[in-house]
């Protein structure tokens, strides 16, 4: 019996080291795919050329060379830093903000899927805009409501009770309230409409192919640094709506203050 | 080696995992956000701004003109002129006398931006000798082109039946353009006051000035506060901002949103608009100066307040405080005897 076993053993061992090798190609081999996409980024060269120039450098020292730090300048209390002039000529001055704006929209389409009745569907996405000098607000509009090839019709929401538009906000938790509307919600409370203070309170978008006025969405007066919002959507559908796909275009316009 | 080939593994899945998400995002950027140009006819304004796609994939611009409201606007947050309402100001083509050109004075409707990719652009403006003086606001807007994205097209059928809004982002740049000689600047302090009684700080200051004039200003200044002791112990620094014409506005330096501009009745949560002197202790009357220069060249405008502090609160504690101690010390005093 222990003989048995014994010779077992040794049959185990010797299939286990022709096994080992093949282990440690696969081993290699990982660790080598892993080096080789782990570093890919970065080349320094000292050569650089194009079909007009070439420039070679003997070596390129990558080690961070001490900088000159300037001395800090006095401040003088009541006189004020005059505003550079941007670009004059004859007849004329330009003067600038001297800054820079920018916005950030996380989606450029929101799907809703495939409608069904008086299931409500909702959606997110980001928004957020720089903080300029003067402040910054984002006007939104759409440019219809929802609308199917065959001109069927999603409307804007009307709210439970019937009152909201696209300058009011009401509470929309009725599943059969139907209609398509949005809120904005942000850490900063008065970054978006207080209205929206209420949870579960929706808005119309204004619409453009009624010659409707862009509402904004969200205004920065240039004293809170929480530029960023989120963006909910709503859809809820009866049951007599035509289940098919609707579209339309909803616009975000960043707009700096003065 | 199994426990080395599963590291290998779990070190590969983790870095393979740490990829980016790449999202369908769109950022845009302009740099200046405003643009204030003073001329005098006859002129050829040139005014250079740059516009950047932030994000990673190719952006198509409409580029527009759209006016601003002075009057609804008149606090910096800009409302533009409803449709079809005509634009103010004298003239009524103004923007047929502007363009926007690129680097080889090409005139652009539309800009096309690849991923991460800017473009300098310059405002050009050319205003006859006969111009007549006035002011004209207005925004030039970079609007994403949807020209792909007709919901109308069959093309954008979707055949899964998957409903979706298509969003289109857009940028502006605001221009304050003023034509016309510069030297009559008139203004007036319409308000500058502070409750006269108070317990403690911050001291809240309400200044609205009004632009008489024919052109926006841009005024700077300084409200000074003295102590009784004739000592200046405060300090406020009067924001840099642009009044226009034939508007007043009122200054602020704390975070204040005008509730109106929402087309809302709700101001149940806002802050009203004032400049904030910090000082939490006060104590005694106290002399606000306020000095104020409409532009560079004048005129300059200086108007006095006065407030006192009575730290109501404070004296109150310290007068119980007092009282307890004496009533302690009196029966520790008559135990005693």
């Amino acid at each position: 019996m222990i003989k048995l076993c014994r010779s077992n053993k040794e049959r185990q061992m010797k299939t286990n080291k022709n096994k080992e090798p093949n282990v440690l190609i696969i081993t290699y081999c990982l660790l080598l795919i892993t080096a080789v996409f782990h570093f890919p980024s970065i080349a320094n060269a000292d050569t650089l050329s194009n079909g007009n120039y070439s420039i070679d450098v003997g070596n390129i020292d990558t080690n961070p060379q001490p900088t000159q730090i300037p001395p800090p300048k006095n401040q003088v209390l009541g006189i004020s830093t005059p505003q550079p002039e941007f670009t004059t000529g004859p007849n004329y001055t330009v003067n600038t903000s001297n800054d820079s704006f920018s916005i950030n929209v996380l989606q450029n389409t929101v799907d809703y899927g495939i409608l069904s009745s008086t299931n409500p569907v909702i959606r997110t996405s980001g928004i957020s805009f720089s903080d300029p000098k003067f402040g910054a607000e984002i006007l939104t509009y759409e440019n219809r409501p929802l609308e199917s090839a065959k001109n069927d019709i999603i409307q804007n929401t009307s709210c439970d009770n019937g009152d909201c538009s696209s300058f009011t906000a009401a509470v929309w938790t009725n599943t059969l309230t139907y209609g398509f509307g949005y809120r904005c919600d942000s850490q900063d409370p008065t970054l978006c409409d207080p209205q929206f203070a209420n949870s579960n309170y929706f808005k119309q978008y204004p619409e453009d192919s009624l010659n409707e006025q862009a509402e904004p969405l969200m205004i920065n007066n240039g004293n809170t640094h929480q530029n960023k919002a989120v963006i909910t959507y709503k859809v809820n559908i009866p049951g007599t709506q035509k289940v098919t796909a609707y579209y339309n275009s909803i616009t975000y316009l960043a707009v700096p203050g003065f | 080696m199994k426990r080395v080939l599963f590291f290998a593994l779990l070190f590969l899945l983790l870095d393979l995992s740490q990829k980016p998400a790449l999202a369908d995002d769109i950022s845009l950027n302009v740099s200046p956000s405003v643009l204030k140009i003073q001329a005098k006819p006859p002129a050829d304004i040139w005014a250079p701004f740059t516009i950047k796609d932030q994000s990673d994939q190719p952006i198509t611009l409409t580029i527009g003109y759209k006016a601003i409201d002075p009057q609804a606007s008149q606090n910096g947050n800009v409302i533009f002129v409803k449709n079809g309402q005509p634009i103010p100001g004298e003239d009524k083509k103004i923007f047929e006398k502007m363009q926007v050109v690129d680097d080889n004075n090409n005139s652009q409707n539309t800009i096309s931006l690849g991923p991460k990719q800017s473009a300098h652009l310059r405002l050009h403006i050319i205003l006859p000798s006969d111009e007549t003086n006035s002011d004209y606001y207005f925004s030039l807007i970079f609007l994403e082109n949807t020209l792909g994205i007709n919901q109308n097209s069959t093309n954008n059928i979707n055949e899964d039946q998957s409903t979706s809004s298509k969003i289109q982002t857009g940028i502006a740049v605001n221009v304050l353009l003023a034509i016309g000689d510069q030297s009559s600047i008139q203004g007036t302090i319409n308000t500058f006051s502070t409750p006269f009684l108070r317990e403690s700080g911050p001291v809240p200051f309400s200044l609205i000035v009004f632009n008489n004039g024919a052109h926006f200003i841009s005024p700077h200044g300084q409200i000074l506060i003295k102590n009784m002791f004739g000592q200046t112990i405060g300090r406020v620094t009067i924001p840099s901002t642009t009044i226009l014409a034939g508007t007043g506005r009122t200054f602020t330096n704390n975070s204040f949103v005008d509730p109106t501009i929402y087309g809302s009745s709700n101001t149940t949560s806002q802050n009203s608009p004032v400049l904030i002197w910090p000082e939490q202790f006060l104590l005694g009357m106290y002399t606000a100066t306020l000095s104020l220069t409409l532009s560079p060249n004048g005129p300059m405008y200086a108007r006095t307040i006065h407030f006192f502090a009575f730290p109501l609160n404070y004296l109150l504690s310290l007068c119980i405080l007092i009282v307890i101690i004496l009533l302690i010390y009196l029966r520790v005093k008559k135990k005693m005897s």
